[in-house]
């Protein structure tokens, strides 16, 4: 049946343009919504422009987070599909360079298993010959089908689809308040950043995709939401040293990932909590340990030049102060009319840009539901415009 | 209250008018703080020019021949006077960067040495120079 | 350790003349320009409006001009360019349209290097045992457009197709090997505001933050189309 006749009628505003608004808006326009994205900055100035750039293939999730990890390897082999330009499909390895590693692997291997993840093992031999300047203490590797993206493509070319399907993306237009009448949300006020003008802008719908800053935005219709900004340090070094990513076969930790891109290679990441993601001060020392930790599995990383260090913050899902790495990757989608009362305003967080479509999909679900329609979701399908038509359409 | 959507205007930044950057013709007689290339392209410019408006002044001190041979003989005291000299080795100055440069650009613009071209720049203008000095010294010595 | 430092930043808003405004800082030395940019958002006026995304130079976004020269402020640190107590003045690119302070439009040029085509993702030589359709990697050139801002043409001669899309029409012809797409190429660059504008100044190639080398692409195209002329002279079909 075509609803979109239907869904014509609603006009859903996007709050937030990194790799979830950008997904959602995707998703809303291919479903016929009339859809605005407002977006304070440029197009993935948030978290996502600033992630690892790390194609989840879920290895890293496959043992203490069964969920994330089929959820990763789900997207990964859609967006390898859709979106195969923004885009290095090079594979990962896990990586043992000592005794606990290796005593790791039987049960990394088990959760591969478990979640559907296609693997391989190499010995060390084989390991180094791919990669030679994995450490001389390489014991053993896992191939998994990870990959390499770019954020802001990545989102320019979601938003460019959803251009093309009628939606209007406003970057530099900050979301600084919204209107509440009888327990509704019926329109954001807005502050557009270029021109310095305020404006009212009427939503059937409000979508918060606002990262780790969602709970400004929910604030602002006086609900909650537990998200935590997170922050992780990355230290990207001068010199492509691996072809493929190279994770350590161990308990997800510091430090413990080397994403290549271009000519250069990542070191990530870490993890603390900050009240305020605007501009975070990264610890040295955290810098420090990124240097200490990748060159446990690439020795080379040691000795080369950094060349850019940058920090930002990931939206989880909990409480400030409980063990940020034990909470879970996996996103939720908020109603707000089940949670506090409050109609026309759902809110999206937590997840992964690798993940950005399967939340988008669930994020529009729900407003299909909260709506009374049923318009089936079709990104797993849709092949995805160009980035570069962001700027041409 | 106003509309949901803005107008159009630029297709990134719906709404807005950005503006338009002004020709820079500066630009060509800047080569401060620029590479070793824009020196090449602003010598290469300033001497071309400065070559043309010399045609303009050959052609119109050579058409004092058709005055008579009183100026032009006024004019052969006044050429060999040391200004007139100095300027004199100006010119071959500008016709040596130029034509030297000028075979730089014609050999990587057509794909030849394309790797060297720096050295091949610095090449040629150490060859102007030399020749400058040679030309100069017979300027004056004569 | 924290360095004083000042920040003239160009701004310039819808309407309004441009102006230039004054920000004082405190800031890590080995903090970029970029987060010094940043944190003037973040601390002191929320009206500045800039590009960026990745902070590592693969997105291209941030481009600006700093002390007068191109970079990528998220990989030059403050203490690469100024000293304690000393200052940095930033603006927006030279030669593009100026949306507002330090954000320029890039929609023309990102119309060219789509009609150019060139996939920002290029095979590259597979490893001994991977299979090559496993493996590509970006190409080189992340779009940030400083070639465009420090080449003296592109300064007057806003039709000139640019160093970064004739570079990439370089890839693009020798990735390809359909004669039907090299001669698409090929008649979009050998034109007068293509291959032929350029006049061999380099800066393009001294400027690019990604060792693209447009300037030596722009003259392996010249060679290209001169050879493809002598052999069309001889009723040869274009190398
Ligand atoms: C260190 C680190 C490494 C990571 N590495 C990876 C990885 O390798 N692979 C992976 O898949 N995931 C990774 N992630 C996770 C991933 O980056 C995030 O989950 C994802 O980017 C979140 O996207 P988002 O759209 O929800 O948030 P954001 O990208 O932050 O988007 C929210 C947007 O909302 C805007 N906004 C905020 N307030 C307002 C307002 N008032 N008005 C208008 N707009 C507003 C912001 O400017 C921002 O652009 C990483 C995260 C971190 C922190
Ligand atoms: C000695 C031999 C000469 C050679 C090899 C030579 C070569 C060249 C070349 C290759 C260019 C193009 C430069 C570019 O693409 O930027 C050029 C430009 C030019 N030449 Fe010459 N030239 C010579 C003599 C002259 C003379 C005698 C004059 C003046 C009467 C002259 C005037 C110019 C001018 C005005 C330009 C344009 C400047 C510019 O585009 O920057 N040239 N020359
Ligand atoms: S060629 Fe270099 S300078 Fe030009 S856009 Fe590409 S990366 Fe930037």
């Amino acid at each position: 049946m075509n609803m979109s006749e239907h869904s014509q009628k609603y006009h859903v505003v996007v709050i937030g343009a990194g790799s979830t608004g950008a997904a959602v808006a995707h998703d809303l326009a291919l479903r016929g919504f009339k859809v605005t994205v407002l977006e304070r900055g440029e197009i993935a100035s948030g978290t996502t422009g600033r992630n690892h750039c790390l194609l989840h293939s879920g290895g890293r999730y496959c043992v203490k987070d069964q969920e994330s990890a089929v959820e990763c390897i789900e997207e990964n082999m859609i967006l390898r599909k859709i979106m195969p330009e923004a885009m290095e499909l090079n594979g990962g390895l896990f990586v043992a360079v000592n005794d606990e590693d290796m005593a790791y692997k039987q049960s990394f291997i088990e959760g591969c298993e478990a979640t559907g993840i296609p693997y391989k093992e190499l010995n060390a031999s084989e390991a180094r010959r791919r990669e030679p300047y994995l450490s001389e203490k390489t014991l053993g590797a896992v191939w998994v089908p990870d990959g390499v993206f770019e954020p802001m493509r990545m989102c320019m070319s979601f938003l460019a689809s959803a251009k093309q399907n009628g939606a209007m993306v406003r970057p530099y237009v900050e979301v600084t308040g919204l209107q509440v009448e009888d327990q509704r949300v019926v329109a954001v006020e807005v502050w557009d950043r270029i021109s310095g003008e305020e404006s009212v802008i009427h939503a059937d719908l409000v979508v918060n995709a606002a990262g780790p800053w969602a709970g400004m935005i929910t604030d602002m219709a006086g609900v909650d939401v537990p998200v935590v900004a997170t922050p992780g340090v990355m230290v990207s070094m001068t010199g492509r040293y691996c072809q493929l990513v190279v994770n350590r076969l161990n308990v997800s930790s510091d430090g413990d990932i080397v994403v290549p891109q271009r000519e250069t290679s990542i070191i990530g990441t870490s993890s603390w909590t900050v009240e305020d993601a605007d501009y975070i001060e990264m610890p040295e020392d955290h810098i420090q340990m990124m240097y200490d930790r990748g060159s446990e599995m690439m020795p080379i990383l040691r000795e080369v030049e950094p060349r850019g260090i940058f920090a930002v913050a990931r939206p989880l899902i909990g409480r400030i102060g409980e063990d940020e790495r034990e909470i879970a990757r996996t996103f939720k989608c908020f109603d707000h009319a089940d949670r506090d009362g409050v109609e026309g305003f759902v809110t999206i967080a937590g997840g992964k840009t690798t993940t950005a479509r399967a939340m988008a999909e669930g994020t529009v679900d729900v407003v299909c539901a909260k709506l009374d329609l049923e318009i089936p979701c079709a990104t797993k399908e849709t092949q995805l415009l160009s980035y570069r038509a962001y700027y041409t359409i | 209250m106003a509309v949901s959507n803005a107008p159009e205007g630029s297709r990134a930044y719906p709404g807005q008018q950005p503006r338009e950057p002004q020709k820079r013709v500066l630009r060509w007689f800047q080569p401060f703080n620029r590479s070793l290339g824009t020196w090449s392209f602003t010598l290469n410019r300033v001497t071309g020019i400065g070559l043309v408006v010399y045609l303009y002044l050959h052609l119109g001190v050579l058409s004092l021949l058709l005055v008579g041979e009183e100026s032009w003989d006024t004019f052969l005291a006044v050429a060999k006077s040391p200004p007139v000299l100095v300027m004199d080795v100006v010119l071959l100055a500008g016709l040596l960067i130029h034509g030297f440069n000028g075979l730089r650009v014609a050999l990587v613009g057509s794909g030849f040495m394309v790797k060297q071209q720096r050295q091949l720049f610095i090449g040629m203008m150490v060859l102007a120079l030399i020749l400058l000095v040679i030309g100069g010294t017979a300027v004056f010595l004569k | 350790m924290t360095w004083q430092l000042t920040f003239k930043v160009a701004r310039y808003k819808p309407g309004e003349p441009p102006r230039t405004d004054t920000f004082q800082i405190e800031l890590d030395p080995e903090r970029t320009i970029l987060d010094g940019v940043e944190k003037i958002w973040a601390e002191q006026d929320r009206t500045l409006t800039f590009r960026h995304a990745c902070h590592h130079a693969s997105c291209g976004s941030c481009a600006i001009m700093a002390n007068d020269v191109e970079v990528l402020p998220c990989i030059v640190e403050v203490n690469q360019v100024t000293r304690n107590g000393g200052t940095i003045e930033v603006g927006p690119l030279h030669n593009f349209p100026v949306v507002s302070d330090l954000v320029v439009d890039m929609g023309t040029f990102f119309e060219r290097m789509q009609q150019v085509g060139m996939p920002i993702i290029g095979p590259t030589d597979p490893l001994d045992n991977q299979p090559k359709d496993d493996f590509h990697a970006y190409e080189n050139c992340i779009e940030c457009g400083i070639c465009l801002s420090a080449c003296p043409v592109v300064a007057t001669d806003p039709t000139y197709l640019g160093p970064a899309a004739l570079a990439a029409a370089y890839r693009q012809y020798h990735n390809s090997d359909d004669s039907e797409e090299k001669q698409r190429i090929m008649n979009l660059v050998d034109r007068e505001n293509g291959i032929w504008r350029c006049h061999v100044a380099y800066e393009c190639t001294a400027a690019c933050p990604s060792n693209v080398d447009p300037a030596g692409k722009i003259m392996g195209l010249r060679r290209q189309a001169t050879v493809n002329r002598v052999r069309k002279l001889f009723g040869l079909k274009p190398a």
